[in-house]
């Protein structure tokens, strides 16, 4: 089948909604995904409670006005429309309608449905993919299919033809791109002139600071073969867990030791955070700051990174649970 | 807890599987249990899933692979694809009967496990080019490079067991098993038109299209089948799919297949 994926909308639908869910944010637990953006889960991916905000509390009213009237500018009945969402999971080629509601009466709306229980309050299984992640639509859409005598050229008419529609995408730690250690084994051992008790390796090829490169390029992170067989092999153990996350640490260590030494040898002015957003080290930056932080705490951040690099790290620590990951695996074993 | 294999074990043994396939001058291994015992892993919560269901569906579809081993190919015959479609209603019941957690099933590694310890001998029927031995540098006899993509859990349109599963759990589930083996040469129908893209992740519309391209009397050739794909594609992206029941399904297909059908 054509992958092609254009948009191509044959239909005319009211001004007011387009860009209504600009505002709407699933909530994955402790992480929050904007529309059209996606975020990457590193705990509890088949626990958390997921909910969809569909605007703040007090644009609330606004956002059902605003959907109210341009359901009506596009010429169809509040009847005939409802708000649905829907969540899918690629590799298990499943997909399943997670909230729906008939706009008949939009002011009984819900501003903040939950979406990960069934009706039996079991968790559904597209939120159980705990690997691959799960792809969240939401759609504005028909309800029904209009007879014949009802339709309007121009105007939808299938049941399910979306007048607005927003998607968030939540990857998994497993999935997540920014950290892919390579199995080092004894060839590659060999190569890169290290001992044998060598764990981890960063090996660098560019600017960890460019935008433009791909971060896997720019840094091939080693790990010792059989500690990541070992991992593998109890993925889902406590141990691995933190093992996993120290890895991670390391990770982050090597980067920021890189950015920091080079920053130190130049005499350009310090980077800002918009300059380097895309690149490994910004999504770095990113991550370590945490959700929500706008762009003054970022650049601070850059600051801290290039004058107290130690400082940096034991703020990764933090945001990598670090220690409350070793201290339960320990627990867990006594 | 369910059986995980790490992808590098399972490699290792895939590729020494091939390399005592070559010097047994056999297409068939009779002991899939030994080579992949130290390698599994346990993962997961609670006690251990029951495998036995696997090793059932082994000798069944392994049987069915033996009665059909020389197909010809004619319309009038089973093709492999059809064999593997029978076959696939086997896996898909026997991964349920072992009452494992749905997210286990996100894991590449339990279909890696599946692959090698259940489904080899007849992902080597089904795929004899990928699992035949190569001749490398030295004379020395290695794995063909296209045979991690079959065993390695990665890739679920490729990855044997697991597209054997999604095949029918694209259509539904058990119920509309029957469906799996109905159409005829349907290799690239079920890879490139239901297992690669959106329209599968739907089993209305999965069902409304098989039932088409079984029926001789509306089966669509390579070329408008592909159209038909494009514009399927095109139509789904202005809808919430999720929301199609099989009624609305089957209008839809219906109206799109109808153009390419006159």
């Amino acid at each position: 089948m054509s992958s092609e994926k254009r948009t191509v909308r044959p239909f005319r639908t009211d001004a007011r909604l387009d860009g209504l869910f600009a505002g709407t944010v699933l909530s994955f637990g402790r992480e929050q995904c904007l529309a059209g953006a996606s975020v990457s889960i590193r705990e509890d991916f088949e626990r958390c409670a997921v909910t969809l905000h569909l605007a703040p509390q007090d644009c609330f009213a606004d956002f059902v006005q605003r959907l109210r009237e341009g359901v009506l500018g596009t010429e169809l009945r509040l009847a005939d429309t409802c708000l649905v969402v829907a969540a899918r999971s690629g590799y298990l080629k499943s997909s399943e309608v997670v909230y729906c509601h008939s706009l008949d009466d939009p002011s009984a709306l819900t501003r903040v449905p939950r979406l990960d229980e069934s009706g039996t309050g079991e968790r559904r299984e597209v939120f159980l993919a705990a690997t691959h992640g799960v792809t969240v639509d939401c759609y504005l859409a028909l309800a029904r299919t209009l007879p014949s005598d009802q339709r309007v050229p121009l105007v939808p008419w299938r049941i399910g033809t979306w007048l607005s529609h927003a998607r968030f995408r939540v990857r998994c730690w497993e999935d997540a791109e920014l950290f892919r250690p390579q199995p080092l084994d004894q060839e590659k051992r060999t190569e890169l002139g290290l001992p044998e008790g060598t764990v981890t390796f960063a090996e660098f090829d560019g600017d960890v600071a460019d935008a433009e490169a791909d971060s896997a390029d720019v840094c091939t992170f080693w790990v010792d073969e059989e500690l990541l067989q070992t991992i593998d092999a109890q993925a889902r153990s406590g141990t691995a867990e933190v093992l996993q996350r120290w890895l991670f640490a390391e990770f982050v260590a090597a980067v920021l030791h890189r950015y920091s030494a080079a920053a130190l040898g130049t005499s350009t002015p310090q980077e800002r955070i918009d300059d380097i957003r895309e690149s490994l080290f910004g999504r770095i930056v990113i991550l370590l700051a945490g959700r929500g932080a706008d762009d003054e705490r970022l650049d601070a951040l850059l600051n801290t990174c290039v004058k107290s690099p130690a400082e940096v790290l034991a703020v990764a620590q933090h945001r990598l649970r670090l220690r409350r990951a070793a201290v339960s695996s320990l627990k867990g074993q006594a | 807890m369910y059986p995980h294999l790490p992808l590098r074990t399972a490699m290792t043994v895939a590729e020494e599987r091939i390399r005592q396939m070559h010097s047994g001058e056999s297409d068939e291994l009779g002991d899939l249990a030994t080579d992949t015992r130290d390698g599994i892993g346990w993962t997961g919560s609670g006690s251990r899933i029951d495998v036995a269901p696997l090793e059932h569906a082994r000798v069944q579809i392994e049987a069915l692979a033996t009665t059909n081993r020389d197909l010809d190919g004619t319309a009038t015959a089973p093709d492999q694809d059809m064999v593997e479609g029978e076959a696939a209603a086997f896996v898909y019941s026997a991964v349920v009967g072992t009452g494992i957690e749905p997210s286990a099933l996100d894991d590449p590694g339990f279909w890696r496990y599946v692959a090698l310890a259940h489904v080899w001998n007849f992902a080597a029927w089904r795929e004899p080019r990928a699992f035949a031995p190569v001749m490398v540098e030295g004379g020395t006899i290695a794995a063909s490079r296209n045979l991690g993509v079959y065993v390695d859990g990665r890739n679920p349109d490729e990855c044997v067991p697991l597209r054997m599963y999604l095949r029918v759990r694209c259509l539904g589930g058990v119920a509309h098993a029957h469906l799996a083996s109905a159409v005829r040469q349907g290799t690239d129908f079920w890879r490139s038109h239901i297992l690669r893209v959106v329209a599968g992740e739907h089993p209305p519309i999965v069902r409304a299209l098989v039932r088409r391209q079984a029926d001789e009397a509306t089966r669509l050739n390579r070329d408008p089948l592909r159209e038909f794909a494009k514009q399927l594609n095109r139509t789904l992206v202005n809808l919430a799919p999720a929301m199609l029941d099989d009624a609305a399904a089957d209008d839809l297909v219906g109206e799109l297949w109808e153009r390419q059908s006159t």
